[in-house]
């Protein structure tokens, strides 16, 4: 059980994490979901005791992280974002630091570097030096350290983040198997990668906790509407004008979800019905000396929610995860 | 904490740092035991040793820039902060391999008084003092550079400050022989060294409680031995920049006698600068 208690992150003025509280029982994958700089990493950092909270405790099995950290990190792992790693060590090297730093008997390191090694299949860069292995062998060396010592419950700060689609799809397939014998706590600012993935969802928005609850529930609450997301070089304005001249366009707003790069315009398009105006937004745009970098068209209702809650004023969702219902009765 | 010691030992070894900085050491000591043994004629090795000290104050700096600033520049301290070990394990197990690195070339130096001996009568006692305070103050130099290490992430501010500061202290007689005597100059020195210290306690750990409390519990006594006798405070600027004036120490070994206080010196150096590390490690963490 992962219990969080009026937790703040504050930096000097600016509040990265507002007072969030939940509870999360162990045997799942949970997803936290939220845009760039919502708060999911530094929440993740607290959870993990790599970083201190301002205000409030987590309490994970029992233990909080705060009073018993080495008590607590023995039965956590972690995978942060991006991986960190001894670029000048072989992949078994540092495997066999992480094992001894966690406390494992050289055989006991031995044979469970073994089993993480097959597991995660680095069989054949095992004894290659960091510096020379690819992002995706990275990411599941992160994932072979942060299963050593056998922890009940693995962090994952946005584990498919910077990798290929086809090299991504393995990785949540990885996640899906750990999952099967551990809690798995991810972040992601990619809706569609949580509702492949988890069984229950948290969403931040600017540091605040606005939904919490399991993708069934949250599903039958939500209204069917469809959505395309936009990346558009060019100017701003010019692509507003444009976009708001397309009668199949309900409503749009800045996508909150990627990262804002100098000359980069994202947004997020609600669509009055099932009609695809695809085509014909890429050429008004080209037409009005925009281009477009990459459209997509997605009805996925966690989407939708996630649009609709990160909007300013949105209401937040009610948060009836299975424990806080448990909890208030 | 062993974990820490072996791979920031094996990380040292098997880059250029750890064999750069040894074969710099042997080959200062080797010139200055040629100049000052061989060329002279002179068997005495602990007059060599103040000048070898001279080579640690760029390199000892070289060695620990990157001891804590690169784990901070490449994220692996986030690493480190999720294993399950305390701030002072990790610290320990990196000062220890910086120590080990340090104590290689001061081990090879401890044949050169037996070489030495071979061509004429070699004090024994005194020349192996010497090495073994090299030893103490290149511990406290690397506890001081650890620290330094620790409050960047940039590896060439680390070795700039290192660099500066060591420089600093070998340079602090002369500076002690500026400094006025009058016991009001003193107090007034004395007065900003408590505040320097609340401030560089409040920087490392963000509680203005603990920073306020440092520089008043250094003032209050430091005021009652004003106001009570001023005398007391009679050029104690000077004595006490002199107290640090680690180079002299091993400088002045040749000509005078070992005195307890030198070690004790160098070790209260190594326990300052450790526990500063570790706040800086753990003020980090509460960033």
């Amino acid at each position: 059980m992962i219990e969080v208690k009026n937790l703040t992150k504050r930096y000097g003025n600016h509040v990265a994490i507002n007072d969030i509280s939940f509870k999360l029982a162990n045997g799942k994958i949970y997803g936290i979901l939220g845009s760039y700089h919502s708060g999911k990493t530094t929440l993740l950092n607290m959870m993990t005791g790599c970083s201190s909270p301002s205000e409030g405790n987590v309490n994970i099995n029992g233990f909080d992280i705060s009073k018993d950290p080495i008590r607590t990190k023995k039965i956590i792992g972690f995978l942060p974002d991006p991986v960190p790693l001894y670029p000048e060590m072989t992949a078994f090297e540092f495997l066999s630091f992480v094992a001894r730093a966690k406390g494992l008997a050289v055989d006991q390191a031995y044979r469970q570097i073994a089993e993480v090694i097959e597991f995660v299949q680095l069989d054949d860069s095992r004894n290659k030096m960091i510096m020379n292995l690819p992002l995706q062998i990275k990411k599941r060396l992160g994932i072979a350290q942060a299963l050593l010592g056998n922890p009940e419950i693995v962090f994952m700060d946005e584990p498919t983040s910077g990798l290929a689609p086809e090299d991504a799809g393995e990785m949540r397939d990885l996640i899906r198997k750990i999952g099967e014998f551990k809690t798995v706590i991810l972040t992601s600012p990619d809706p569609s990668e949580i509702a492949g993935l988890c069984e229950q969802v948290l969403i931040l928005n600017e540091g605040s906790l606005i939904a919490n609850d399991t993708l069934d529930h949250l599903k039958s609450q939500t209204v069917p509407k469809f959505i395309i997301t936009l990346s558009v070089k060019g100017d701003k304005e010019t692509a507003i004008s444009i976009l708001d001249q397309i009668d199949e366009i309900q409503a749009f707003s800045d996508d909150p979800s990627k990262p804002a790069r100098r000359g980069d315009c994202h947004f997020r398009l609600e669509l009055k019905d099932e009609s695809d105006p695809r085509e014909k937004i890429v050429s008004n745009l080209i037409a009005g000396g925009c281009s477009v970098v990459s459209i997509s068209l997605s009805d996925s209702f966690l989407d939708v929610l996630f649009w609709e809650l990160t909007q300013p004023n949105a209401e937040p969702a009610a948060q009836g995860g299975p424990e806080q219902e448990e909890t208030e009765e | 904490m062993f974990a820490i010691y072996k791979r920031e030992l094996k990380s040292y070894m098997l880059s250029l740092y750890g064999p750069l900085f040894i074969g710099l050491m042997l080959l200062v000591s080797g010139i200055f035991t040629f100049v000052y043994n061989y060329r002279s004629l002179s068997s005495g090795f602990e007059y060599t040793v103040g000048y070898i000290a001279m080579g640690m104050i760029v390199l000892i700096p070289l060695l620990c820039m990157r001891s804590i600033a690169q784990e901070k520049k490449t994220g692996t301290i986030r690493l480190l902060y999720a294993l399950p070990l305390k701030s002072i394990q990790i610290i320990l197990g990196k000062y220890l391999a910086l120590l080990t690195v340090v104590a290689i070339p001061i081990g090879v130096m401890a044949f050169y008084p037996l070489i030495l001996s071979t061509h004429g009568s070699v004090y024994f006692p005194k020349a192996y003092v010497s090495l073994l305070m090299l030893f103490c103050l290149g511990a406290a130099l690397t506890a001081l550079c650890m620290f330094l290490s620790s409050v960047t992430d940039s590896m060439v501010v680390a070795s700039v400050l290192g660099i500066g500061s060591c420089l600093l202290l070998y340079l602090i007689n002369f500076i002690s022989v500026i400094f006025p005597t009058a016991p009001a100059a003193s107090f007034v020195a004395v007065i900003l060294l408590c505040l320097l210290l609340g401030l560089i306690l409040f920087t490392q750990t963000k509680n203005w409680l603990i920073g306020l409390g440092g520089t008043v519990l250094c003032l209050i006594p430091a005021v009652i031995v004003f106001i009570m006798n001023s005398s007391l405070y009679e050029a104690l600027f000077s004595k006490l920049l002199n107290k640090l004036a680690f180079f002299s120490m091993i400088n002045n070994l040749a000509y005078g006698s070992f005195k307890l206080s030198m070690p004790i010196v160098f070790i209260s150096t190594v326990i300052f600068f450790f526990a500063l590390t570790v706040l800086s490690l753990e003020k980090k963490r509460n960033e």
